[in-house]
């Protein structure tokens, strides 16, 4: 019995703990007082009208860097997880240990290290890779692909040979039993890998801080900034409607996949 | 009806060899499956018979040697352009597709017209009893549906050999009984030449038209059923195949007919008859080993051969009660006692006796 209640206990202060920044954020988007006072001393739906612009279209920006670094990271993650997985070539475990590194450096360090090169990029060719939409994904892949390629190695573990020799047994090219066998059977892998992608695009700050600006404003680094500057209640329904956003992302996915085996728990 | 417009190819290996690095795995395979034969390559795990099987299928390459299927030689051809229907032990049935569509896949990827697809699928369902199964998952079939599912995509596609890689391995006794005379059934009613490969002399015995004994990469001896059994040509696969009894013995005469007498190599010097087979050719003083089956022995009896020995165990089997004797040079001697026949006890001295025509002879 005392067992029993530890065990509720520690469960609920950590949901407690895990939730309190949500319950804050969603209370005070809807206060009519004067913004941040918990609890709200009244009840509106004002600042939800009272969004700027500009939220909207750093939401637009983030999007289209999220969707695709999430695309292109399993464009590259699959074949180069493949090879990572069968191949048998020199210097196999160093990119292995490599692929690990962006989990690693904070991506403060990334970001610097990128405006850098987008500067000497510049200066090469005259071409600008900060402050645009390409730049942000350049940035936001170096951590997007070794997700992928994480995600993908973790599913191909459990895939058995046997199905591609059998597909070529009964007369499909290599292609046909790639497209057509290899890719279904590791789908929930690519599809997890590109989720993994796409939140960590979304949820990114000191990439997008460095290699972002002017249109290219992701909507962290639009928050980030008005909230420096100009803090109010618009700022709180917008990061409420993202808690939202995302409550409903993560009923879709385990609808349509099930989140265990995006995560991997699954055997 | 599945059978028609299958192709029934032979299947030659010539001089066929492989190596991993400097590691040996087959080492010089001359054999012919003739067209709608059924042959087993038996032996044990690392004698190189899988690496036969999948040298046939195209997924090994022969360092050596040629294959030859339906006359043409398909050494360099990739897997793909080969026309053989492989049933793996792992079933490799396509998770993520049905029954029917895991048997759909070699005839979607041959372009076939769907009403012939739908009909070849309907008919091979029919004939591994699976007509109710079509739409179902491989998850939600049991191992023995799943392998006859593996059967009937490799048949469908009318291959030229089915290739059996230990299909029966993964079940249970009972099924494997079941899936034997399955397999059979349908490989007898398509005429379709197969290559199977297994590590279980019952399955081979069983359903073998020839059985190709394998051992550190080369064949030792390829016979009938019956023949391997009966006049298996050395101990390794005297031992393989069934129970057996094997003496040290000498050549002493040569009698009438193919009849030799040979003498235990032991103290006791006890002497026995034998009728060498055909291809057996000693001369008076060569060592040999004399074999016999437990069930060719006989506990007393008025038979050619007799033989004193004493009662050590005894084993019973339900239908078959194995009786463990100490000969008399300290030799194990099996024999298998005659149903109903009331069992001697530990330690009892019997006489054993056999017929000549019921034992044979292998030159060391």
């Amino acid at each position: 019995m005392i067992r029993w209640l530890a065990l509720r206990g520690t469960l609920l202060t950590v949901f407690a703990f895990l939730l309190a920044p949500v319950i804050i954020v969603v209370a005070d988007s809807f206060n009519g007082g004067p913004a941040l006072s918990f609890p709200p001393t009244s009840f509106t739906t004002q600042w939800y009208g009272l969004i700027k612009p500009s939220f909207f279209s750093a939401l637009y920006v983030s999007l289209i860097v999220a969707s695709c670094t999430a695309l292109l990271s399993v464009v590259f993650g699959l074949p180069a997880a493949l090879a990572l997985s069968r191949g048998r070539f020199i210097g196999r475990d160093a990119i292995n240990s490599i692929l690990l590194s962006p989990l690693v450096v904070p991506a403060l360090v990334t970001g610097v290290a990128l405006y850098q090169y987008s500067l000497s990029f510049w200066d090469l060719t005259h071409v600008a890779l900060g402050g645009t939409l390409i730049g942000l994904i350049v940035g936001h892949l170096t951590f997007g692909i070794p997700f992928g390629i994480r995600a993908i190695l973790v599913g191909h573990a459990r895939f058995e040979p046997a199905l591609e020799e059998a597909a070529l047994n009964l007369g499909a090219t290599p292609l046909q039993t790639f497209w057509r066998v290899t890719v279904p059977i590791l789908r929930p892998s690519i599809v997890a890998g590109g989720v993994f992608a796409f939140v960590m695009s979304l949820d990114d700050v000191p990439i997008a801080l460095f290699m972002g600006g002017g249109d290219a404003t992701t909507l962290p680094v639009q928050i980030f900034t008005t909230v420096e500057f100009d803090f109010g209640g618009d700022v709180m329904a917008v990061s409420a409607l993202i808690v939202g956003a995302s409550a409903v992302l993560m009923l879709l996915l385990d609808r349509l996949i099930g989140l265990e085996q995006l995560f991997g728990a699954r055997q | 009806m599945i059978g028609k417009g299958a192709a029934v190819s032979e299947v030659r290996f010539v001089g066929v060899e492989k190596s991993y690095g400097d590691q040996p795995a087959v080492r010089g395979i001359d054999l012919t499956v003739r067209p709608g034969e059924f042959v087993t390559l038996l032996g044990p795990s690392g004698c190189g018979k899988t690496t036969c099987l999948r040298m046939v299928a195209g997924f090994v390459a022969p360092s050596r040697g040629r294959i030859i299927m339906g006359g043409r030689d398909i050494t360099a051809l990739p897997p793909y352009r080969r026309n053989t229907g492989m049933v793996f032990q792992s079933y490799a049935l396509f998770p993520h597709k049905t029954v029917a569509e895991n048997i759909a896949f070699g005839l979607r990827v041959r372009r076939l017209p769907r009403a012939e697809r739908e009909q070849r699928i309907a008919e091979v369902l029919r004939l591994v009893h699976l007509d109710q199964f079509a739409s179902r998952y491989p998850a939600q079939l049991s191992g023995g549906q799943r392998q006859r599912v593996a059967l009937a995509r490799a048949i469908v596609i009318r291959p030229e050999v089915l290739l059996l890689d230990e299909p029966l391995a993964a079940l249970d006794l009972k099924l494997r009984e079941e899936l034997q005379v399955e397999i059979k059934r349908v490989q007898s009613a398509l005429k379709i030449t197969t290559l199977f490969v297994t590590h279980d002399q019952g399955e081979a015995l069983s359903m073998s038209d020839r059985v190709a004994v394998m051992q550190d990469g080369r064949i030792v001896q390829i016979d009938t059923p019956e023949a391997l059994y009966e006049r298996p040509n050395c101990r390794y696969v005297a031992n393989f195949v069934g129970r057996t009894n094997l003496l040290d013995v000498v050549v002493r005469e040569r009698l009438d007919g193919d009849l030799v007498r040979v003498e235990l190599r032991g103290a006791s010097k006890a002497s026995f008859v034998a009728a060498a087979g055909p291809a057996f050719e000693a001369q008076v003083g060569d060592r040999c080993l004399l074999g016999a089956r437990p069930e060719h022995f006989h506990l007393g009896g008025g038979r050619a051969n007799t033989m004193q020995a004493k009662v050590r165990s005894v084993t019973y089997l339900g239908s078959i009660r194995y009786v463990d004797t100490e000969g008399p040079d300290g030799e194990n001697v099996t024999v298998q006692a005659q149903p109903g026949e009331p069992l001697p006890g530990r330690g009892e001295t019997v006489t054993i006796t056999w017929r000549p025509q019921a034992c044979f002879l292998i030159k060391e």
